[in-house]
């Protein structure tokens, strides 16, 4: 019995030992709770508009929006500060604001201008303050 | 004595020098069987599903049910061995199901199916197109997922990442099939722009039958000159996208116009089409909070493979391929590993039965001394070596199922060995014979009533075999596997047994006198309780008064609720997945949006160690998501979470437990945005479409549809039952663009070019692949429009499309003229009909909700809703009563069956009764045949319904539902209860043969088989302990364990008291004819 053991043992370690070269956890990034906000030049509110064919349509800042290959995203402010990516499916570009066509809904507040050392779960805070902003909320 | 067959046979071994080579051999091939049987953590089921896609364009739902549907579904349930048959008719295209009975022939199956279509698509209206038939078979199941993701690279890199890894997998000897989920494919994407096409006067199709044209070559032919032969070949293919851009696709003035003068083409990702992305949970201490696109690349097994061992080659072969397929910034993480769970599962099961030998050892060891001990030790190898050799020459796989029948029965097949060695011991204890002829009379007075015993073990178990349905394959292993090991067992007991008791056992060197029966502590005991109750007839009905009270008190828990019965508990399981539905017709990037947001939710969870969500695809599927059809899951409205817990042994609560906790969190986020989160665990026994599922049938879908309302509202408003949902699409607005015929006709245009076209615009139509020599996956190249310009009825009017003029016979106008579509349709509002799902030849609407809380069972939350179902006041007046175990008769009126897991449950537990019938007849017959009595047969039966003293109270206090492992060890205590009846009845007729008085034999034999019963249960008790532990398992445990008690105690008082009553006439009789 204990030798059938042991070298079941064996055929049970060597996926484990394979396993563990596997896994690779990320090293732990910074995490954005502890460090102070970081200041953005713009929040501004996604607004619904009517476009140019006459339908309602949902337009963002055209700088707002990045690009990670094929996926086009914005980073959004949450009610504490703290952004995430939300991917959108892009429309056209009119006047310099992209409409949105999926993805947001009209009043989100979104990070005006897209800066590449953002990243999700940070918290921002506006440099300049925005009109548009308090009236949406 | 009259030796027997057990006698001879010990005669024949014990001093044999084969049996000692028998042992040998024995355990030898044991160990080779082990090794070569594959193991993995389910048990092999065989259903063959197949799913059957017929394609009919433009049809509406209804249309698509009575011309297709209905049609096939009539001829596939002529086959034989289909079990059900589903569909589903939505528009343009039916969903057909079978599925056959459990362990049909799948290549069989295929063929009769093949067959069966075959004959009958000649009766298919014009316009269906090709039937697809897709085997679903349980090793489509992934074993291993790896997710590919990666800070800096976007799913298109990924993807190709894992394609190429994907492509080096498939070297790996028994890998099956192996998928990529998510990602984006390169595409040649031609997207139209609109005004160019009107300036250069182009239309889309025009385009569209230019580039397949281009892109061809062939080989033409040969020459044959001075000997030799040269290919001639024409044409060339497309290789690029400048190829593409470069094709001529009209004549403007008198220049070409060239593709690129009146489209963008790209060549790169394909239009976003899912959103697949990963992420770390609380558990796993990254302290990063990001997410990242990911790719799952997942790795079937080929059947009958070993899952472990490919998941070692698979994973090994991956860690050579980073650096240089996989490029550094790409992270591969495991994401799921079923061979390394079914070696831990297999293991860990394997450690339960060492320790459950060990544990019988000791137990044995504390009453026969170690020799003895050694003695039954030896003997529970060998019968485990035997059984496994036999689950490989079954083709059974080392599965939680086949281990878990080992440790079922160790504490039964060192029963046999006890029941002999204690025999043997107490034989040379008494010192009346030679060594030798002790042992073999010691074998030859218990040998022949243990093979019974024996018997009467296997026939409690084998009926099992009959479970039928998908819980079979689950049960059948158990059944088998215990009745192997009895047999060995038994034999084992008369041949090894007695050459290990007659070389170990030593008799006690303390006690030189002759043995007597009544200085021993067990005749002192038994006469004191049994006398009084013997002597006086009061005492007797006040005991038997007693007993019954007992039993009555633990029947009437069940009804009480005390006790409530599940088809199985839930298993502890190291993941869960949230499955989202959005209302249909949301868009791609609002479900990834909420999976998001309920992912960042999850991974708050303590417990969560990763999470990957799939929108727009679905997440690997497993055994449940096969049944349910989660591989469907492909359209924007649904969102797929994969949750990832840490390892069980790591955290404290069960992974049920953790589903629950969440659900509500999940389910206020997926409200927020109108849509529907559900939590799926794995389940511990076969899968079904939801746990609680209500079939409404009726004559209209609109009546149909209004009742499930109401059971639906039904459902949400009872307590405990969550996860409620029906297979009802929300409406989903449609344009419909209808063709003006007459001006379409005037213009030269036909309405399937308007159809083309539009088709063209919107889904974009793939027209051709590009030739490219590197690439793992063809590279279509589409045309479409892009996206910015296909997002309202306005876009959609301004195309064009080309008059064919002459050409199509009904103008006299010029030809190529382009007709703007807005002039041509019209446009209607409407709502998508609704999908018609049918089971069985009958029109059903699914309510489906999963239980947890308040209910965990089902059957009781069923009978909650009854009522209240019950009381639904229909349209003509009649009332709604639930069926249970058939579908209705007629659909004429409104009906609603109960389906789910009441299915499986009513099915496990019919068969299962059936089979305890069969048991308490086929024991009796056995006794029967022993005894040549009716009468004691029945005495003997007593014990049965005494073990319910103990099972039901024991299920009480461990809070444990009464489920079919429960079921099982009920069955099973039958049998063993049984051999313990017999032992002590028919030691009662020795000492009454041998001429003691009834009275006496009783008193004696109760002494004397109270250790050996004692012993055997206590080895059943024991033996079962360990199985407390595991959440499927503990069922069975808390039966063999409390029940075994119980009625061991119970047997050893009430046995010889009935015996006694139905004697004692006899006895008068009988001791008269002596003293005459």
């Amino acid at each position: 019995m204990d030798l059938r053991k042991i070298i079941l043992l064996l055929f049970a370690v060597m996926p484990g030992l394979l396993t563990g070269c596997g896994k690779q956890k990320p090293a732990p990034a910074e995490n954005g709770q502890s460090k102070p906000p970081v200041a953005v030049e713009l929040i501004v509110p996604a607004e619904r508009n009517s476009g140019a064919g006459g339908t309602d349509v949902l337009l963002v800042p055209g700088e707002a929006v990045f690009h990670r290959g094929p996926l086009a995203g914005v980073y959004v402010v949450d009610g504490n500060g703290r952004i995430s990516i939300r991917w959108i499916s892009p429309g056209r570009l009119e006047n310099g604001s992209l409409v949105v066509l999926g993805g947001l809904e009209a009043g989100e507040r979104i990070v005006g201008t897209y800066d590449p050392r953002l990243e999700e779960g940070v918290r921002v805070k506006q440099l300049v303050s925005e009109t548009k902003e308090g009236s949406v909320q | 004595m009259n030796e027997g067959i057990a006698g001879r046979l010990a005669k024949q071994f014990i001093n044999s020098k084969i049996t000692p080579l028998l042992m040998i051999a024995a355990l030898l091939v044991g160990v080779i069987a082990t090794f070569m049987t594959p193991r993995e953590e389910e048990p092999q089921i065989v259903v063959p599903m197949v799913d059957i896609y017929i394609p009919y364009p433009g049809a509406v739902p209804a249309e698509v049910e009575e011309r297709v549907a209905k049609p096939f579904e009539r001829s596939l349930t002529e086959i034989p061995g289909v079990d059900y048959v589903y569909s589903t008719s939505m528009q343009d295209f039916a969903l057909v199901t079978v599925r056959y009975k459990v362990g049909e022939d799948t290549e069989e199956s295929m063929v009769k199916l093949w067959a069966t279509l075959m004959k009958n698509m000649d009766k298919m209206p014009s316009g269906v197109q090709m039937p697809l038939m897709k085997k679903v078979a349980i090793d489509d199941v992934p074993v291993l997922n790896l997710t590919f993701w990666s800070k800096s690279r976007d799913p298109y890199q990924l993807r190709k990442s894992a394609m190429d890894v994907a492509d080096e997998l498939k070297k790996i000897p028994n890998i099956g099939d192996v998928e990529i989920k998510g990602g984006l494919k390169r595409q040649v994407r031609v997207l139209l722009d609109k005004q160019q096409l009107v300036k250069y006067n182009v239309s889309a199709l025009q385009i569209a039958r230019q580039v397949q044209m281009a892109n061809s070559q062939m080989t033409s032919g040969a020459f044959t000159r001075q000997n030799s032969e040269i290919v001639v070949r024409s044409g060339s293919f497309l290789e690029s996208a400048d190829d593409v851009g470069s094709i001529v696709v009209g004549v403007y003035g008198a220049s070409p116009v060239y593709l690129r003068y009146v489209a963008t083409i790209t060549d790169g990702p394909e239009e976003v089409n899912n959103y697949n992305f990963f992420g770390w949970g609380a558990a796993s201490h990254s302290k990063d909070r990001g997410e990242y696109p990911a790719v799952t690349l997942t790795v079937a097994k080929r059947k009958g493979a070993d899952a472990s061992v490919l998941a070692g080659n698979v994973i090994e072969k991956v860690d050579h391929l980073k650096g240089s397929v996989i490029p550094a910034g790409i992270t591969v993480t495991e994401t799921r590993n079923y061979g390394e769970t079914a070696t831990e599962k297999v293991f860990t099961l394997l450690e339960h039965l060492i320790i459950a030998i060990v544990a019988v050892t000791i137990v044995v060891g504390l009453f026969l001394g170690w020799r003895g001990a050694l003695v039954n030790f030896v003997s529970v190898p060998i019968t485990f070596a035997l059984t496994l050799l036999v689950y490989y020459l079954f083709d059974y796989s080392l599965n939680r199922v086949t281990l878990f029948a080992l440790i079922f029965v160790t504490g039964i097949v060192v029963d046999d060995s006890i029941i002999i060695a204690e025999n043997i011991h107490r034989h040379f204890a008494m010192k009346r014979q030679p060594r030798l002829q002790a042992a073999i009379t010691a074998v030859s007075e218990v040998g022949n009533p243990t093979i019974l015993a024996t018997f009467t073990v296997i026939a409690a178990v084998l009926p099992m075999v009959f479970v039928s349905g998908l819980m079979g394959p689950y049960m059948s292993p158990m059944p088998i596997g215990a009745s192997l090991a009895m047999i060995f067992s038994l034999m084992i007991a008369l041949i090894v047994t007695p050459w290990l008791s007659y070389r170990l056992l030593k008799a006690e060197d303390g006690s030189h006198g002759e043995y007597d029966i009544t200085k021993t502590a067990y005749y002192r005991l038994f006469t004191a309780v049994l006398s009084p109750l013997l002597d006086n007839a009061f005492m007797r009905l006040a005991a038997f008064a007693g007993v019954g009270l007992l039993l009555a008190g633990a029947i009437i828990m069940v009804p009480l609720k005390a006790v409530e019965m599940k088809m199985l508990p839930f298993d502890n399981k190291n993941e869960f997945q949230v499955i989202l539905d959005m209302p249909e017709g949301t868009a791609l990037e609002q479900t990834a949006r909420v999976s998001k947001e309920i992912s960042a939710y999850l991974r708050t969870v303590p417990e969560v160690q990763s999470y990957q969500y799939y929108v727009g695809t679905n997440a690997p599927i497993n055994f449940n998501g096969l049944v349910r059809h989660y591989y469907l899951r492909q359209s924007p409205g649904m969102g797929d979470i994969q949750v990832n817990l840490v390892h069980k042994g790591e955290r404290k609560e069960q992974s049920h437990d953790i589903a629950k906790k969440v659900r509500a969190g999940v389910q206020q986020i997926a409200r927020k945005y109108n849509g529907n989160a559900k939590i799926v665990e794995i389940p511990p026994g076969p899968p079904v479409l939801s746990t609680i599922v209500a079939e409404i049938y009726g004559p209209s879908q609109e009546q149909q549809i209004a009742l499930a309302k109401e059971v639906k509202r039904i459902f949400s408003e009872t307590p405990g039952v969550v996860d409620v949902d029906w297979m009802i699409e929300d409406d989903q607005k449609v344009y419909n663009l209808v063709v003006n015929r007459e001006r379409a006709a005037f213009r030269g245009v036909t309405a399937e070019q308007i159809a083309q076209t539009l088709r063209m615009s919107l889904a974009g139509m793939d027209v051709g692949l590009l030739h490219t020599l590197n690439d793992r996956e063809p590279v279509t190249i589409q045309v479409r429009l892009p996206k910015a310009d296909r997002t309202s009825l306005k876009d959609l009017s301004n195309i064009f499309v080309q008059s064919q003029g002459m050409g199509s016979f009904t103008t006299r106008l010029r030809a190529g003229e382009m007709i703007p579509l807005s002039e041509l349709v019209r446009v209607e509002n409407r709502v998508q009909d609704k999908s018609i799902y049918r089971k069985d030849l009958r029109r059903v609407v699914y309510v489906t909700a999963d239980v947890a809380g308040v209910t965990e069972s089902p059957v009781y939350a069923m009978l909650d809703m009854d009522k209240k179902i019950k009381q639904l006041k229909m349209p003509g007046g009649y009332a709604i009563d639930p069926l249970y175990t058939a579908p209705p008769k007629s659909e004429e009126r409104l009906a609603m069956k109960w389906d789910g897991e009441w299915q499986i449950t009513f099915e496990v537990f019919r068969d299962l009764g059936t089979a305890f019938a069969v048991v308490l007849v086929i024991i009796y017959l056995l006794i029967v045949g022993w005894f040549q009595s009716f009468k004691t047969p029945l005495i003997m039966m007593i014990s049965i319904p005494l073990s319910l003293v103990g099972i039901i109270p024991g299920h009480f206090i461990h809070g444990a539902f009464f489920t079919a492992t429960g079921m099982i060890g009920m069955i099973a205590l039958a049998g063993i209860m049984v051999r313990n009846a017999v032992l002590l009845i028919d030691f009662i007729q020795i000492r009454r043969n041998e001429g003691a008085g009834l009275k006496q034999a009783i008193i004696e034999s109760a002494a004397v088989r109270t250790r050996p019963i004692i012993l055997t249960s206590g080895a059943v008790v024991i033996g079962s302990v360990i199985m407390l532990f595991d959440p499927i398992f503990q069922g069975l445990a808390i039966s063999m364990i409390w029940g075994g008690v119980l009625s061991t105690v119970l047997t050893l008082v009430v046995v010889p008291l009935v015996y006694y009553i139905t004697e004692r006439k006899g006895e008068q009789s009988r001791q008269e004819e002596k003293k005459s």
